[in-house]
């Protein structure tokens, strides 16, 4: 996968500030955090595939070695796949392409950005060499953090390499999409995803500093003896819940965000046609922004908070559907009319459709107080935010990676085999996902490896999610190992494969050189990556 | 201001990992009762009703049945009416110290109502005491001193909420703890204060805590600053919420990392520009 | 006349359904969970398939026919632009605003207690539950070997649980009552629920709280009134429970 002609040179890839390879690089990072992150769902399914000790070693020590699982998996997936998948991988290829740059604001700093992020996941793997796992979950509540023997210094330290390399990145995105867009590029022309990456990027920068502040504060509590979160001393043990969520809801967005640029772009491109109520969409995505910093109670609806505050925030969550549903509704209408094309992205493409119908509805009971009384905390809520944050924004990576692949490689993709992977992809995940939302209901707890107290018939339920997950290991060994092998020996690629009307398809060469264009872009008010009809 | 400037005193040393050693009170090895007798538990007691089905008589001999008792926060002081030290001083610092409560009405938001300990006190007692410390019905609505109807009730009640006192025939004094329990409406414990170190800041956050769950939206500013408190079991008083105002600055960093990222960016350009 | 007739009429009506609201029996959170959770699901299934059913037409409809096709989406004038934003905002709008009226009108049924409530002190610690009732009585359930009375409460009377945590965060789950709430150090936090049915359920910790978090559950068992106070008189004696 190399963007330049003259072979490989590791020097040369260590040393890059170009923004594509460093698109590679977070892409490479991802994809390992994702295969380590996935090796331990299977290992977490195997385990629940039937009550008592499947795999673990007995009932006393079992759940040390299965919270190890869950921890690494949560954190893992979000700090160290989806975030630096989209607003890494992606928006590092695709930001400056999009908009006629020849690089981003800061290169170099760019370069510092994808190593920490590296050394965010090396540090993320010393979880299974250091003697005492850490075990506190993505969330780390405390008092558990604190008490706990696992190893909290490792979690803190992930995400502080992580945050610190996402805020540089967001500063680096964000001056580049406001003052490198090619002349005569106007606000209301950009892209869809450029639009997604811009509100994800603005909420990444305000929010992450007040996530690395609140887990700071957890690691003097453990290892200087503070008190910032214990009762006993003035601390508050519901403040790290509140700080933790105030950034944590809206990094939901900062991956939903540029997930649903990445189709609004396959969908243009595929049904070559504009994007219905293009407006409408970007207003939405700035309502998000909006809201996105007054909804975080909904994570804390049973956990004891005043009740005003727990029904204020009902109405600011539920309320959240509107721009979601603005987004949505531009995002199908885009299809009216359109002249569409199949191919394995559109296959992404229609799937995201309908999780995102999924993963959105099931999240509005979770948006009601009381109904969220009895679901939260159960594999109701497990598979709702698996729908939407999971397998949606997965395969908003796995749709991009397809879509760009015959300008990041230069080569076409093998269509057959990626199809076989989408199907086992899109069949597993709802063989896995459907049968939690059943048992959720009826009660089955989150982040539970024993379950005999509860009826016999949740063993059953169970047994099919595990299937599930095999199904889905099985389509991403083919997703991936496709990817490896048709960019070593796909068909070549022309420059515009799609006969897309976007920057990076139109104006440069497959794949892109240095520079990225090799004439500079001059556009005119009439030019839209969307003009299709004309 | 003071308060402030020491709590962050309090941050620097325990930063410097010398906080266990402080927190580690010394009993006083020369007085004759260790207070620690005394000391609350408080955890083992958050949430405890009491007076569920108590008569209690007031300074005319009228009964006060706790059914009855206004649907609002009260600061219950325990106190004996005949006691020429601490309960006086106690009494006597609420007094004052409602004054500065301005968030919230004595008598409108809460009340206060002092109950005795003391099987001895009678009506005659209760009045002399509330002479001293200036309270009568008319002049000062919501304050109530009160005893029990039924004085056999007094030891398990007041053990109910931890509240441990004795008599001392040697020094003819009640030995007993200086602290005031804020209750919430229901009549449940919301809050322990200690007189000694509380100000009237400390009781105006615990009566605000109390009826978080009814507050007006008139009374958002003073909800707001009671957040960046919180209650400190060990000490009895409400403290800084440290995390609050790190939590906050943080998110204000976020917002100048973003304005700050672009005028670099304009500075830098602009240099470039000139430079051509 | 008649008008007047079928006037009285409705207002009596009104009346008597007003009188049965007043004397209605305590109410019961769970089966108005129950309720409402029919009528989400309702509603979620309505916008489900409107919109699925809309992108799987336009999908399939949609194909292109012939190589260099374009597509022929509507340019929307500004009216129509606003239109499109506005309307389907306000739909969304109306259908949060009911959902949220619906699901504060259950809330309220969880969160005002009975007066008549039977109070039970719940403590939560690494890895058990521990009940301490209004005499003193307490008790707690062994889930390795299934020993001890656990929550034992009256059936038709309803239940409160103060709950307090000794270590970390913990949640109080009873699925059988649709209802949960954290416990934690230096807070009191309460639940409440109708036992309806003699009969075994289980309550179960729902906040992550380190290795034996799985197993930290209790059994709750609702019995007839008279057969409580018995347990409970028993109890108070030293005695062994049911």
């Amino acid at each position: 996968m190399s963007t330049a002609s003259s072979g490989f040179k590791l020097s040369e890839w260590i040393f890059t500030t170009d923004h594509k390879r460093i698109g590679i690089l977070y892409l490479i990072g991802s994809i390992a955090a994702f295969a380590v992150a996935g090796i331990m769902a299977l290992l977490i399914r195997i385990e629940q595939m039937s009550p008592g000790a499947t795999i673990v070693s007995d009932v006393y020590t079992g759940g040390e070695q299965y919270n190890v699982w869950l921890y690494f998996h949560g954190a893992a997936m979000i700090l160290g796949f989806l975030i630096p998948g989209l607003t890494g991988f992606a928006a590092n290829y695709l930001i400056p392409l999009m908009i006629g740059a020849k690089d981003v604001a800061f290169p170099r700093i760019n370069a510092l950005s994808v190593w920490l992020f590296w050394a965010g996941i090396v540090l993320a793997l010393l979880t299974f060499v250091v003697p005492d796992k850490p075990d506190v979950m993505w969330t780390g509540y405390p008092p558990y953090s604190i008490k706990t023997g696992g190893n909290l210094a490792l979690y803190v330290f992930t995400v502080h390499l992580i945050g610190f390399s996402s805020i540089l990145a967001s500063v680096n995105f964000l001056v580049t999409i406001i003052y490198m867009r090619a002349p005569g590029m106007g606000w209301m022309q950009l892209n869809m995803f450029i639009w997604g990456c811009f509100t994800a990027l603005i909420i990444q920068l305000v929010f992450v500093p007040v996530l690395a502040a609140a887990v700071t504060l957890l690691l003097f509590d453990r290892y200087l003896g503070t008190h910032f979160y214990d009762p006993a001393n003035g601390g508050d043990v519901l403040l790290y819940q509140n700080l933790f969520w105030f950034y944590s809801h809206p990094a939901v967005y900062v991956i939903f965000l540029p997930a649903m640029g990445i189709f609004y772009e396959i969908y243009a491109t595929m049904a070559k046609n504009r994007i219905f109520n293009y407006k409408a969409a970007v207003y939405g995505m700035i309502g998000i922004v909006l809201v996105s910093g007054e909804v975080w109670v909904h994570h804390l609806y049973y956990s004891g908070m005043p009740d005003w505050i727990r029904i204020g925030q009902m109405v600011t969550t539920l309320l959240i559907s509107v721009p979601v549903g603005l987004m949505t509704i531009s995002l199908f209408g885009t299809l009216y009319r359109g002249a569409i094309t199949f191919n394995i992205p559109m296959y992404y493409g229609v799937a995201a459709l309908y999780l995102l119908l999924i993963g959105g509805l099931t999240g509005i009971p979770l948006a009601m107080t009381v109904m969220s009384v009895h679901l939260g905390e159960t594999s109701f809520v497990h598979a709702h935010f698996h729908f939407i944050m999971g397998i949606f924004a997965a395969f908003s990576v796995f749709a991009a990676v397809d879509f760009w692949f015959p300008k990041i490689s230069g080569r076409m993709l093998h269509e057959g085999r990626a199809k076989i992977g989408f199907w086992l992809n899109f069949i597993g995940v709802n063989v896995t996902f459907w049968p939690l939302f059943i048992i959720g209901v009826d009660g089955m707890p989150r982040r539970y490896w024993d379950y005999s107290q509860f009826p016999a018939y949740f063993g059953n339920y169970h047994k099919v999610a595990t299937i599930g997950a095999f199904i889905v290991a099985t389509g991403m060994i083919i997703t991936i190992s496709n990817w490896l092998l048709s960019a070593v020996s796909g068909a070549k690629a022309s420059n515009n494969p799609w006969g897309s009307k976007s920057l990076e398809w139109t104006h440069t060469e497959t794949p892109p050189g240095p520079g990225n264009f090799p004439q500079d872009v001059v556009l005119d008010g009439n030019w839209s990556p969307y003009n299709y009809s004309k | 201001m003071g308060r402030r400037l020491s709590c962050w005193l309090f941050l620097v040393i325990w930063l410097a990992g010398a906080a266990e050693a402080l927190a580690i009170s010394k009993p006083t090895e020369n007085s004759e009762i260790d207070p620690n007798l005394f000391r609350i538990d408080q955890e083992k007691y958050l949430g405890i009703r009491f007076g569920k089905e108590l008569t209690l008589l007031q300074e005319d001999g009228t009964p006060l049945a706790f059914e009855k008792f206004p649907d609002r926060p009260f600061i219950l002081v325990p106190a004996y009416y005949t006691c020429d030290g601490s309960c006086f001083t106690v009494g006597g610092t609420l007094r004052t110290m409602l004054k500065d409560v301005k968030a919230v009405q004595v008598g409108v938001d809460y009340n206060v109502l002092f109950v005795s300990f003391d099987k001895n006190d009678t009506v005659q007692t209760i009045d002399s005491f509330s002479k001293y410390l200036g309270i009568s019905r008319e002049r000062t609505p919501g304050w109530y001193v009160t005893l029990f109807q039924d004085p056999q009730a007094i030891q398990t009640e007041m053990s109910k909420l931890g509240y441990k006192f004795f008599w001392s025939p040697r020094d003819k004094t009640f030995f007993h703890p200086t602290v005031v329990i804020i209750m919430n409406a229901e009549g449940r414990v919301a809050r322990y204060l200690n007189m000694m170190t509380a100000s009237a800041k400390d009781i105006e956050l615990a009566l605000l805590e109390a009826k978080a769950n009814q507050f007006k939206p008139s009374e958002t500013v003073d909800y707001l600053v009671s957040l960046c408190y919180s209650y400190n079991f060990k000490e009895g008083r409400y403290t800084i919420n440290i995390p609050v105002f790190v939590g906050a600055g943080s998110f204000v960093l976020g917002i100048l990392l973003l304005l700050g990222s672009l005028g670099i960016y304009r500075l830098i350009h602009r240099r470039k520009n000139t430079k051509q | 006349m008649k008008r007047v007739v079928s006037v009285m009429a409705m207002l009596g009506l009104g009346l008597t359904a007003l009188l049965a609201h007043a004397a209605a029996p305590v109410p019961d959170p769970a089966a108005s969970w129950n309720h409402l959770w029919r009528d989400v699901l309702i509603d979620l299934f309505i916008i489900g398939a409107v919109f699925l059913s809309a992108g799987l037409y336009w999908v399939f409809k949609y194909r292109a026919t012939r190589e260099g096709q374009v597509g022929e989406g509507p340019q929307l004038t500004k009216l129509a632009a606003i239109g499109f934003a506005v309307i389907p905002a306000f739909l969304f709008m109306a259908d949060d605003f009911y959902l949220a009226a619906k699901g504060w009108t259950v809330w309220n049924e969880y969160r005002n207690v009975p007066r008549n409530a039977v109070e039970v002190k719940v403590t939560g610690s690494m890895w058990t539950w521990s009940f301490e009732y209004e005499n003193g009585v307490t008790t707690i359930f062994d889930p390795d070997s299934k020993t001890g009375d656990g929550l034992v409460v009256p059936v038709g009377k309803p239940v409160v649980l103060r709950m307090n945590s000794v270590d970390v965060v913990h949640s109080f789950f009873l699925p059988e009552h649709r209802v949960k709430e954290d416990l934690m150090p230096g807070r009191v936090t309460y639940l409440w629920f109708q036992p309806k049915a003699v009969g075994e359920t289980i309550a179960t910790c729902a906040e992550y709280c380190g290795n034996r978090h799985s197993f930290m559950w209790t059994k709750v068992k609702a019995v007839p009134q008279a057969e409580f106070d018995q347990w409970l008189a028993n109890m108070k004696q030293g005695g062994k429970g049911a």
